[in-house]
């Protein structure tokens, strides 16, 4: 009896076995997607909105710049640069007046944040020419400069991109990742960056990389956990978003790449899973989501391909600037740019609905609008 | 007893790391006269990250070693020179091979080079190089020229072998569009058409060529996967059962013909093209 039951034990752990392996083969030949980690997007989804929250006051509406002359010998020309933010302003609000336009986004009390995209050298970041228009134009609006900070995540890559105080004199300019008398670590072997990172708000997310000694300094800190600069949680009241115009692989980096990237630590284990999710979901947090009043994307130069990384062969000028509050309905437009011109300079050769998933799971967010259809797009020419 | 130890180890580790960075190929002042190195910085690893951020999961896709970064001076002029060390020939050849676009001109000095406007690139041994001048003048153009002169001549190693397929005369002339993918970023950036093919596959390496033959588009590759099983899912995929004794299979779907041949269990050759199986047919049969 005992043998009997010994068999029948043993025919059920092979049976178990059996449907085991029969399962993973099946799941190997069918070889579905490996479902995507989890993250903290819920948490997210728990914080009121309020009145500036994305898509801020212009759902949907975007306003595009085009100047046909707004460069010279391969340099921008500010005055062209301020003329071309200066109609997107005007176009946007339907101000007549450009103080009163910057003023539905702003007060001079604020203290505002540029977000700029220094990552790829001088030739393919954010311009000092229309971040100095930028920073006129809130001057004009009765913006101390005292009061504008510019900002990424790499401080040196800020001054490497030409965010200097010889460019922007009187103005604070700082990254999340910065060193400290030429080190990036204290006297007890300590990041400065942690200083500069506030753990009472995280993107979690359940994948995780490990970083080695050359690569800790520009991820802050390893593990689920991705926390939020203090520039946003605690620095700024207002942040003005200011990407350029360029590609990321068969996608764009522009808005809300620009935000969710550049405002959080530990974003290397999230490029390979998570790029999608991460550009829609770190925008929902209320220190992006609620603070972001304005977007204005520095389409002059930009490139097609190769990005985000900065590749000559492939940098181009657009010569356009991208103006609007709802950030997913701007990337939406300036995805099709780089699209278009990748398709016309042969480099696909035809659209794929994959480059736009993140704009679909930031609409799906509340925070825009990405279904083409329903954005209004106000383009004008500059001669 | 124990801190000596580790000190040594320490002292040890630092030399090995000190003599890799001194075994870097790289540019003297005292090879281009008037030339001054304002900037010199290595990234090892995932440490380029810290100088490309998101760029560099491409580099890592197709393995990555070691960068060293230069900035020159030259005449007033500044220029930045890359060394990319991949982990093999075929990965820097990789690297090059879906970040030149178009070439002003080719130099004679390695088989792999684009000169273009404002940058200079190039794949030889296990270097992917690039030169990166500042305004484009007929000036800078010419100093990259001597720059990668004299880079290539210190850099290490053979040139990549491109596979006997490609060999074919048919391929004559366009043989320098030859891209060379291991990954998903790396379909994104050269051959997005193909990536819903690949998505959910790793491990794979292809080499592609398009080719205009009687005017018409072939897209001919040699593709290499991990298992058999994935050769079996690569090909149900595009609507082709196979069977273990198949060696040549084709398809037609919606217009597209597709043949493939077997060259192992792993590893086919594949060739598709925008028009019907007739005309494919009589095409391949001049590439096998």
């Amino acid at each position: 009896m005992k043998t009997l039951f010994n068999h029948a034990i043993n025919y059920v752990f092979i049976l178990i076995i059996m449907i085991f392996v029969t399962n993973n083969s099946m799941a190997q030949i069918t070889s579905e997607p490996p479902a995507k980690p989890k993250t903290n997007i819920e948490d997210a989804l728990k914080y009121a909105r309020n009145e500036n929250s994305m898509p801020g006051k212009y759902p949907g509406k975007v306003v595009q710049v085009n100047h046909e002359n707004c460069t010279s010998e391969n340099k921008i020309i500010y005055q062209s640069a301020y003329d071309m933010i200066t109609k997107g302003m005007l176009s946007l609000t339907g101000s007549d007046n450009l103080k009163d336009a910057w003023l539905k986004f702003v007060s001079p009390k604020d203290r505002i944040g540029l977000k700029v995209n220094p990552v790829a050298g001088v030739q393919l970041s954010t311009s000092v020419e229309v971040t100095q228009a930028i920073v006129k134009q809130l001057e004009e609006a009765g913006v101390q400069r005292s009061n504008i900070i510019i900002w990424d995540r790499r401080e040196e890559q800020l001054f490497e991109a030409g965010f200097n105080h010889e460019n922007f004199p009187g103005i604070k300019i700082i990254g999340t990742e910065r060193p400290e008398n030429g080190s990036m670590y204290d006297e007890n072997g300590k990041l400065h960056s942690l200083k500069m990172i506030d753990t009472t708000w995280y993107y979690w997310a359940d994948c995780e990389d490990k970083y080695d000694s050359a690569t800790i300094p520009y991820m802050v800190n390893e593990g689920k956990y991705s926390y939020f600069t203090k520039i946003v949680t605690e620095m700024v009241d207002k942040i003005i978003n200011v990407p350029i115009l360029k590609n990321a692989g068969s996608s764009v980096t522009l808005c809300l790449k620009n935000l969710a990237y550049g405002s959080v630590t530990n974003t290397g284990r999230l490029h390979r899973q998570l790029w999608a999710e991460t550009c829609a979901e770190v925008n929902a947090f209320p220190p992006l989501r609620d603070k972001v009043v304005l977007n204005i994307v520095d389409g002059i130069k930009g490139c097609f391909n190769g990005g985000p990384g900065a590749n000559p062969q492939f940098f181009c000028e657009y010569k356009t600037i991208l103006v609007g509050t709802d950030p997913v309905a701007i990337d939406r437009i300036g995805y099709d740019i780089v699209i278009n011109k990748r398709i016309a300079e042969g480099v696909q050769k035809e659209d794929n609905a994959r480059g736009r998933i993140f704009m679909e799971l930031a609409q799906n967010l509340n925070l825009g609008i990405a279904d083409i259809d329903k954005i209004s797009l106000t383009k004008i020419e500059i001669k | 007893m124990k801190q000596i130890k580790f000190a040594l180890i320490l002292f040890i580790f630092n030399g090995l790391l000190f003599s890799q960075e001194a075994d870097f190929p790289k540019l003297l002042e005292s090879d281009i006269p008037g030339s001054k190195i304002t900037r010199e910085q290595y990234f090892d690893g995932s440490g380029l990250w810290g100088y490309i951020n998101g760029g560099a999961d491409i580099f890592l896709e197709y393995g990555f070693d070691k960068l060293l970064l230069q900035e020159v001076e030259i005449n007033g002029f500044t220029f930045k020179i890359e060394f990319y060390k991949m982990i093999n020939q075929q990965s820097a050849f990789g690297i090059y091979s879906v970040s030149h676009y178009k070439c002003d001109e080719n130099s004679l000095l390695t088989k792999y080079n684009c000169i273009s406007q404002f940058q200079v690139q190039c794949a030889t041994g296990d270097y992917y190089i690039s030169i990166i001048n500042t305004n484009g003048s007929k000036e800078e153009k010419e100093l990259s020229n001597e720059i990668f002169n004299k880079v290539v001549s210190i850099i290490p190693g053979g040139e990549f072998a491109i596979l006997e397929i490609f060999h074919n005369k048919l391929f004559d002339g366009s043989r320098d569009q030859i891209k060379y993918f291991k990954g998903i970023l790396g379909v994104q950036n050269g051959l997005m058409e193909w990536y819903d093919y690949f998505e959910n596959f790793s491990n794979y390496e292809i080499y592609f060529l398009p080719k205009k033959v009687d005017d018409k588009i072939v897209n001919v590759a040699q593709v290499k996967f991990g298992s058999g099983s994935d050769v079996k899912q690569f090909l149900s995929g595009l609507g082709i059962v196979m069977s273990p004794s198949d060696n040549y299979l084709k398809s037609d779907d919606k217009g597209i013909a597709r043949i493939v041949k077997m060259i192992s269990d792993v590893e086919m050759i594949f060739i598709e093209g925008n028009m019907n199986m007739n005309d494919l047919e009589n095409i391949a049969k001049r590439f096998f």
